[in-house]
């Protein structure tokens, strides 16, 4: 049969449950703000009724601990979106530089002398003034300043495209860096959420791991396994491992023909990177890919457009009736010529004007070389149209890197506000969890207030006493 | 479910993307350019790539066309003078001959002849901008040189038979110098060789021969006029380019203008909208900071 002391004990249990509670509100309000906080949620269980004779009776509420609101699904699609949005973000970033360099093809004035595009009219419309008077000296240095400036914007837009990805391979170097730090902190949380808490949430050490983990999310692509006593591994999407069994791997890098390639051991785990996202991942692929490709075409401008003017210039004579030479100086291929291209020529009586035997005032092949810039000599088109062909596919690049970027974005976005929504703190609910607590609090310690009243009336026989 | 409590920093990120947006609209109407990077409207760039490249050939051609018609002017110049001083030569020889015949001195009209004759020499030896016009493809070196010697004397041309010729972006040509031995020593309209003639047969008192050759010489300045004819033909047809040209940058800057150029009605619009919410969104996160929580209505 129930006693007075049962009733005192239920009291008591409430008490202690109310408390833990109250506790469990102060931490989740403590930790409203911080990074990677998952918020706490309390657990009550009635607790198990005594059997006496007479019928089982209850022995109030225990209070089990506090549980972390997690969804560890939930975080891994997140984890996975971070990878796939910081790989395209960090592409759109380091395109948006890239593409600053033809910014001056958007540029309306026809008289700025900035740009391949402007260069290259400018040397075309310096041969068409020389078509007037072939002999004068002054039209001829105008031809060779012309050339000069456009070797030296072929030479600057190439040393830009070069130094963009020197900067991008010192970015992923530093971001392997980082992500060692963090492959080493998840290895050590890893075995000791192993040991701690193999068959239950671990709170705080799986908020931390939870923390790591988007942070490596941001920096390289990973798959992540859950193994047995709540622990995880982590490895590229090639199956490389980088995590596992509480031992994290250290990744390195070398530079292979200009790019950054990221190592483990002696395995090239670059591709594996670059599919796998992350910033590492698209700063990868516009270093191993969109400069190598921006670089091609400006090569190929440069190379087939000098070796077109050298061969016309060959073909003439020059001032002193001797056989043209090269205007440009090139190298074997088409392969860094962007880089090299260089006026060969200091004197400008050599500029090959005249015809093949021709006197010094014969314009015939100035006007072949003027020529050239309606011909459709690179790779089938002129070098005007080759040259809007290929900003136009790096504008369109961006545009679509931006695009992608965006959706990326507002879908990640999507996942973490349900993420926020499930394991982040609300005041507001804190507050009418708050106010709950100290009623119920209230309410049981009044219980306990008459239970001590109705012992103390028991011990004196009916006779009313002031507890004391 | 909870909503999600961090909504606050959501409406923060929205308003950043605005003042981005913001920023944007106020460099297209800083520039008049609707267009900031390559990527804002990759096709337009690309277009506008091959506007520019257009627009500076024509701008180049017309700066040539105007150097090839000064050039022209000096040729047509030279050309009237040399016209002017054949037909004075002309009269002067009649007068000299019929002088003679009544017992004049013919060697003060055989001084004035050869001054006219030299004076041709130096017309056809013209120079523009350091180039002898009438050298062909010679032009560092006087094209005529005379050898006084002789008699009749000899003029020899040391240029060649190439004219030069101006051509346009379309591949039009226009021939914009003439060589000297076409004009002044053709075979059949000999200017120089004439003149020699006619001042050898005056000198030697030949008048039957005077007379014959100052006849010829009345053919001859019609042949130069001729010459000069066509000169002016195509100077006219250079002016007809650089016309055609010109209007062509005309239209091309019209195009480039509608290509890349913002509507300023358009982009103060969308400016102004873009305030507005920005200005709404802020009294919006003002609001909800003076709100709080339920915990400013909790009872110490």
């Amino acid at each position: 049969m129930a006693t007075l002391n049962t009733a005192w004990n239920i009291s008591l249990s409430a008490l202690k449950a109310d408390q833990s509670a109250l506790s469990t509100i102060a931490n989740n309000t403590a930790n409203a703000t911080t990074p990677g906080y998952t918020e706490e949620g309390v657990v009550w269980q009635q607790a198990d009724p005594l059997e006496l004779p007479g019928g089982p009776v209850s022995d109030g509420v225990v209070d089990t601990g506090a549980v972390s609101q997690r969804d560890r699904v939930l975080n891994r699609a997140i984890d996975q979106q971070t990878q796939t949005q910081a790989a395209t973000q960090a592409r759109y970033g380091a395109l948006e530089d890239l593409e600053s360099i033809y910014s001056s093809a958007a540029g309306v004035s026809s008289t700025s002398t900035a740009g391949i595009g402007n260069a290259m009219s400018g040397f075309f419309g310096s041969l068409q003034q020389l078509e007037t008077l072939p002999s004068n000296p002054s039209l001829r240095e105008a031809v060779l300043a012309a050339a000069n400036n456009l070797a030296q914007n072929f030479n600057a837009a190439s040393s830009n495209l070069t130094q963009q990805q020197q900067t991008i391979n010192g970015d992923v170097q530093d971001i392997v860096t980082q992500a060692n730090g963090l492959l080493q902190s998840l290895a050590v949380l890893d075995a000791k959420i192993q040991s701690v808490a193999p068959n239950t949430d671990a709170g705080v050490l799986e908020d931390q791991r939870q923390q790591d983990l988007a942070s490596l999310s941001q920096l390289i692509g990973t798959q992540q396994t859950t193994t047995e006593r709540n622990g995880i591994t982590l490895s590229t999407v090639a199956g490389n491992p980088l995590v596992e069994g509480g031992v994290a791997a250290t990744l390195g890098t070398a530079d292979i023909g200009g790019v950054t390639h990221i190592f483990l051991g002696t395995t090239d785990i670059t591709s594996a990177v670059m599919a796998g996202g992350g910033q590492a991942g698209g700063l990868l692929q516009v270093a191993s890919s969109d400069i190598p490709s921006a670089l091609a075409s400006l090569d190929t401008l440069a190379y087939q457009f000098g070796s077109e003017v050298n061969a016309q210039n060959q073909a003439g004579s020059d001032l002193n009736g001797n056989a043209g030479t090269a205007l440009f100086t090139l190298p074997s291929s088409a392969a860094g010529s962007s880089a090299t291209i260089a006026v060969a020529m200091t004197d400008p009586s050599l500029i090959a004007a005249a015809a093949s035997g021709a006197g010094p005032s014969d314009g015939t092949n100035a006007i072949a070389m003027a020529a050239l810039a309606s011909a459709a000599t690179i790779n089938g088109a002129t070098p005007s149209n080759y040259l809007a062909a290929a900003v136009s596919s790096i504008g369109s690049t961006v545009a679509e890197v931006g695009a992608t970027n965006t959706a990326q974005q507002a879908s990640l976005t999507q996942l973490t506000n349900q993420q926020t929504a499930l394991s982040g703190v609300s005041l507001d609910t804190e507050a009418t969890s708050l106010a709950n607590m100290e009623q119920a609090y209230e309410a049981a310690s009044k219980v306990f207030t008459i239970l001590d009243a109705i012992v103390a009336d028991a011990i004196n026989l009916g006779t009313s006493t002031t507890a004391t | 479910m909870q909503i999600n409590s961090s909504f606050l920093s959501g409406l923060t990120t929205t308003l950043n993307s605005l003042t981005t947006t913001e920023q944007d609209l106020t460099n297209e109407l800083s520039s008049g350019v609707r267009i900031n990077a390559v990527s804002d409207d990759p096709v337009a760039v690309g277009e506008n790539v091959g506007l520019s490249t257009q627009l500076q050939q024509d701008a180049s051609y017309q700066a040539a066309a105007t150097t090839a018609n000064s050039l022209l002017q000096v040729t047509d110049s030279a050309l009237g003078s040399v016209v002017s001083q054949l037909t004075q030569a002309v009269s002067l020889a009649t007068q000299g001959i019929t002088g003679t015949e009544n017992g004049g001195d013919i060697s003060s009209v055989v001084t004035e002849i050869s001054g006219l004759r030299d004076e041709v020499l130096s017309l056809a030896n013209s120079t523009f901008q350091g180039t002898y016009i009438f050298a062909g493809s010679k032009g560092n070196t006087p094209p005529f040189t005379i050898n006084n010697s002789t008699d009749p004397a000899t003029v020899t041309y040391h240029g060649d038979s190439l004219g030069s010729t101006l051509q346009g972006p379309d591949g039009s040509k226009i021939q914009i110098t003439y060589p000297g031995n076409q004009i002044f020593l053709n075979s059949s309209s000999n200017v120089l060789g004439t003149l020699n003639q006619l001042i050898s047969d005056l000198k030697n008192g030949n008048t039957a021969g005077a007379t014959q050759v100052a006849g010829t010489l009345s053919g001859i300045i019609a042949y130069v006029g001729q010459q000069r004819t066509t000169e002016s033909d195509a100077t006219n047809q250079l002016t007809d380019e650089q016309n055609t040209f010109q209007e062509q940058s005309t239209q091309l800057t019209v195009q480039q203008t509608a290509l890349m150029q913002a509507d300023t009605a358009q982009v103060a619009t969308s400016l102004s909208s873009v305030e507005t919410q920005q200005s709404g969104l802020e009294d919006a996160i003002a609001a909800l900071e003076k709100q709080g929580s339920l915990f400013n209505l909790l009872a110490p």
